[in-house]
């Protein structure tokens, strides 16, 4: 290493550093931190819960919404709605694992953008009294009733009316109307 | 708050979204399409230099050196390259055409790199690392893209591709693309390197559903000429340099089918490739090969999940022979058929081990058996640890059994050649690894790895008893046979901490050390080879920072430093890359980079060309 070497490493980091401090202080005064997505899509699925109706719904008994994720996002989707009451009945949260323990559910949120997996954990669901959520881009194809998608830096849903149509439960207007409905013919 | 509320809240970015804690039992690194779009990177090589333990070097306009874990060099030959599944490593010396790997990188949804051996699922020549290539299904790419990119170096640079509906349950995509690029300047002199060139390419993918199977077919097809200098030696008259076109021409067409069977997973794939290669009075090769492989992963209870798979894969070649560089035969089919099991085992649910192995077969040397054992256990759901043993080879390349290569003529004349042949065995390296990764706070992210190699059978070049020829003048032949007797040890690791300082700003950093050392066997002649641990920088760092602004602006800053190559004379330096993206509207967006700011050209292995400080802007538009 000889001197002259050193001069413009050295130069480059003294304009990176004052564009960066420049900037940064800039910048402070109007970014605001968002919450994590998937405290939003809690949210969602604690809304999703007050406008669905199960076969069987006894008073009082909790409503299991399973989660298909890493331990972050059970810890913040737990978090965010565990223990909050739909009526007279509990939210719990419970993490899910295994691809047959879905269906007992009575939602089933599987959190990451992979169709191949999201379709293994929601086809033992499908015709069973479950509401499947997932987060794909291929979401027809998974069989879920919704699924997140984000728009203009926001969380919406579309619901799936072909599976809407087949369901073992029954899905309110007032949430079908924030919905993008989606059929497989007419996207 | 009700659904009108929750749907006006704005949320964190894709490129912020929670990276999970990955509980894979090897020094994996994933370039997601995001890092790739905010990186200062044109093309594929370029944007391997943001993995960390990847050394990246550009040789000329289309030539680039480029290996995991040291033993670089322009054929460096222990990197295993796939696309799409499709082995892009060629046979004729068991390395990769860089310069023909031109994929838009729009069009990449994650390049995946594990470095170290993965001989036991990937088979030879995944001695130090394998680079996985993966492209967007046509389902992430409808609607309509189009861009252009202008610079200083890349000249030009013109994508375009178009996704539609292609029934019920399937999409489609098309695409074409075309680049330009400047050449090189040239080393100890104010002109330039006489080497730029161009690549045009198109293809399209299909990606569907039928029941239980997801299916995709995709072709593509390119086109390319490359200008390139390169010494020119003779019997007769003193060397002297020529200055040609390279041509390239290639196509392949690859079918995948995943099917979900009641024991598991099933995935059959099968893929053709064509490439041709000519450089004129120099070398040609055309290549031809063909790949079925099948895949199963067994459900074997909660316990265990077992992978086993088998492969055929046959290529055939016709090489042009020339003075400097010539095989015998010219003409070969060769094939090579593999078989591997692996079966993860968990024996806690925080505590597993995989054992497996590949048995390949090939017309050289046979069965190679690669078997690898790796732990993996979670210590607390923010921390990971692995550790892993495994064995790797590295199979003759057609260059191995049938080449000669002329190294240099000196007065007489007498030649020095390098002749290969049956004597050249597999190389083989025994690798022992251990990693760490946590998420020691809320928004960082740090992974430790660190490896101890040692090579068996490296190549040699063992000087033989002089010759006599006749024709086409008479002169002397000294021939360097290739054996295998270097044996080497290598040690090293990396760190690579990350963090979210703030939603909107994210700092990276990259740390990666290798030091290898190589020796002659008592009976080796070789006195060339073991300079060659000189050729990897035995140090790199990259800083990186990451910001997203108000009104859609983005600011990327990435500082690389790159150790000296001691037995290239190659200095150590610094390389600045500053991005600046805007997007203008759903549809628009624009960036303007630059590259290499701040110093000097330089150059970064062998050779003649130096990389200059460059420019380029990009505007691009999409439907959606």
């Amino acid at each position: 290493m000889n001197n002259t070497r050193v001069v413009p490493f050295r130069r480059a980091f003294a304009v990176i550093l004052s564009v960066f401090m420049g900037l940064a202080v800039s910048v402070t005064a109007h970014a605001e931190v968002p919450p994590p997505e998937h405290k939003i899509k809690a949210a969602f699925i604690y809304n999703f819960a007050r406008f669905v109706e199960w076969p069987t719904a006894p008073a009082g008994t909790p409503i299991r919404v399973g989660v298909v994720g890493t331990d972050r996002v059970v810890s913040v989707v737990r978090e965010a709605i565990d223990g909050r009451l739909v009526g007279d009945r509990p939210v719990v949260v419970e993490k899910v694992t295994r691809e047959e323990d879905g269906k007992n559910h009575e939602v089933l949120y599987v959190s990451g953008n992979n169709a191949a997996a999201a379709r293994r954990f929601v086809s033992p669901a499908t015709g069973r009294p479950v509401l499947t959520i997932t987060e794909v881009d291929r979401f027809l194809s998974v069989g879920s009733l919704v699924n997140f998608f984000i728009a203009e830096d926001s969380v919406r849903f579309a619901v799936n009316a072909d599976e809407l149509d087949k369901a073992a439960i029954k899905v309110s207007s007032q949430m079908l109307q924030f919905a993008a409905i989606v059929r497989a013919d007419k996207p | 708050m009700d659904f009108s509320d929750l749907m006006k809240i704005k949320v964190v970015s894709v490129q912020h979204r929670e990276t999970d804690l990955r509980t894979t039992p090897a020094p994996t690194f994933v370039l997601t399409s995001e890092d790739i779009r905010r990186s200062a990177a044109t093309s594929v090589p370029d944007v391997l230099r943001l993995v960390p333990g990847l050394e990246v070097a550009r040789v000329s306009g289309n030539s680039w050196a480029i290996s995991a874990r040291g033993l670089n060099g322009t054929a460096a030959n222990k990197l295993l390259v796939l696309v799409d599944g499709r082995t892009v490593y060629s046979q004729v010396f068991a390395g990769v055409f860089w310069d023909v790997q031109d994929i838009p990188l729009d069009s990449i949804e994650r390049i995946e790199v594990i470095l170290g051996p993965g001989g036991s699922l990937y088979g030879a020549n995944a001695v130090n690392g394998i680079i996985n290539i993966i492209r967007k299904p046509a389902t992430q790419r409808q609607g309509t893209a189009a861009s252009v990119t202008a610079g200083s170096e890349d000249r030009f640079i013109g994508d375009v591709s178009q996704g539609w509906k292609a029934g019920r349950n399937a999409q489609a995509v098309a695409y074409a693309h075309y680049r330009e690029f400047d050449a090189l300047k040239r080393f100890g002199s104010s002109g330039g390197n006489n080497d730029e060139g161009r690549f045009g390419s198109g293809g399209f993918r299909a990606d569907g559903v039928a029941g239980d199977h997801d299916w995709s077919v995709s072709s593509d097809v390119y086109s390319g000429e490359f200008h390139a200098s390169r010494t020119v030696l003779s019997l007769t008259a003193p060397a002297r340099e020529a200055s040609d076109f390279t041509e390239v021409n290639g196509q392949n067409v690859i079918g995948k089918v995943r099917s979900k069977v009641d024991s598991g997973v099933v995935t059959v794939q099968a893929y053709y490739d064509r490439t041709e290669r000519r450089i004129p009075d120099f070398f040609s090769e055309i290549r031809d090969t063909g790949e079925v492989e099948f895949h199963h992963e067994v459900n074997a209870g909660r316990r265990n999940t077992f992978t086993w798979g088998a492969s055929f894969r046959a290529t055939a070649d016709r090489i042009g022979n020339s003075f400097s560089i010539s095989w015998d035969p010219q003409n070969e089919f060769n094939k090579i058929y593999s078989l591997f099991a692996q079966d993860e085992f968990r024996v806690t649910p925080n505590l597993f081990f995989t054992l497996g192995s590949k048995f390949e077969h090939n017309d050289y040397t046979g069965w190679e058996l690669q078997p690898s054992a790796r732990a993996g256990y979670t210590i607390t759901p923010d921390q990971f640890l692995w550790a892993a043993v495994s064995r790797a080879v590295r199979t003759p390349s057609r260059l191995d059994a049938d080449a000669r290569i002329l190294l240099a003529v000196q007065p007489g004349p007498t030649t020095l050649e390098v002749q290969g042949g049956e004597r050249f065995d597999s190389e083989i390296v025994t690798a022992y690894e251990a990693g760490y990764r946590a998420r020691p706070a809320e928004r960082v992210y740090v992974s430790l790895t660190a490896f101890y190699n040692r090579y068996d059978d490296l190549r040699s070049l063992e000087q033989g008893a002089p010759q006599f020829v006749n024709a086409p003048v008479p002169y002397t032949r000294i021939p360097l046979f290739e054996d295998n007797k270097i044996w080497g040890e290598s040690y090293g690791g990396g760190v690579a901490p990350q963090m979210d300082l703030f939603s909107w700003w994210r700092v990276k950093a990259q740390y990666s050390l290798i030091h290898l050392r190589l020796h002659n066997d008592a009976d080796s002649l070789d006195f060339i080879t073991g300079r060659t641990e000189g050729n990897d920088p035995q140090h790199q760092a990259l800083f990186m920072s990451s910001w997203n602004l108000p009104h859609r602006i983005e600011l990327d800053a990435y500082v690389r430093w790159v150790d000296e190559l001691k037995n290239l004379n190659v200095d150590d330096y610094t390389a600045v890359d500053l991005r600046l993206g805007w997007a203008a509207t759903k549809n628009w967006s624009v960036e303007a980079v630059g590259r290499d700011l701040f110093r000097p050209p330089h150059r970064e292995f062998s050779g003649t060309a130096e990389v200059e400080p460059s420019v380029y802007g990009k505007v691009s538009w999409r439907t959606r």
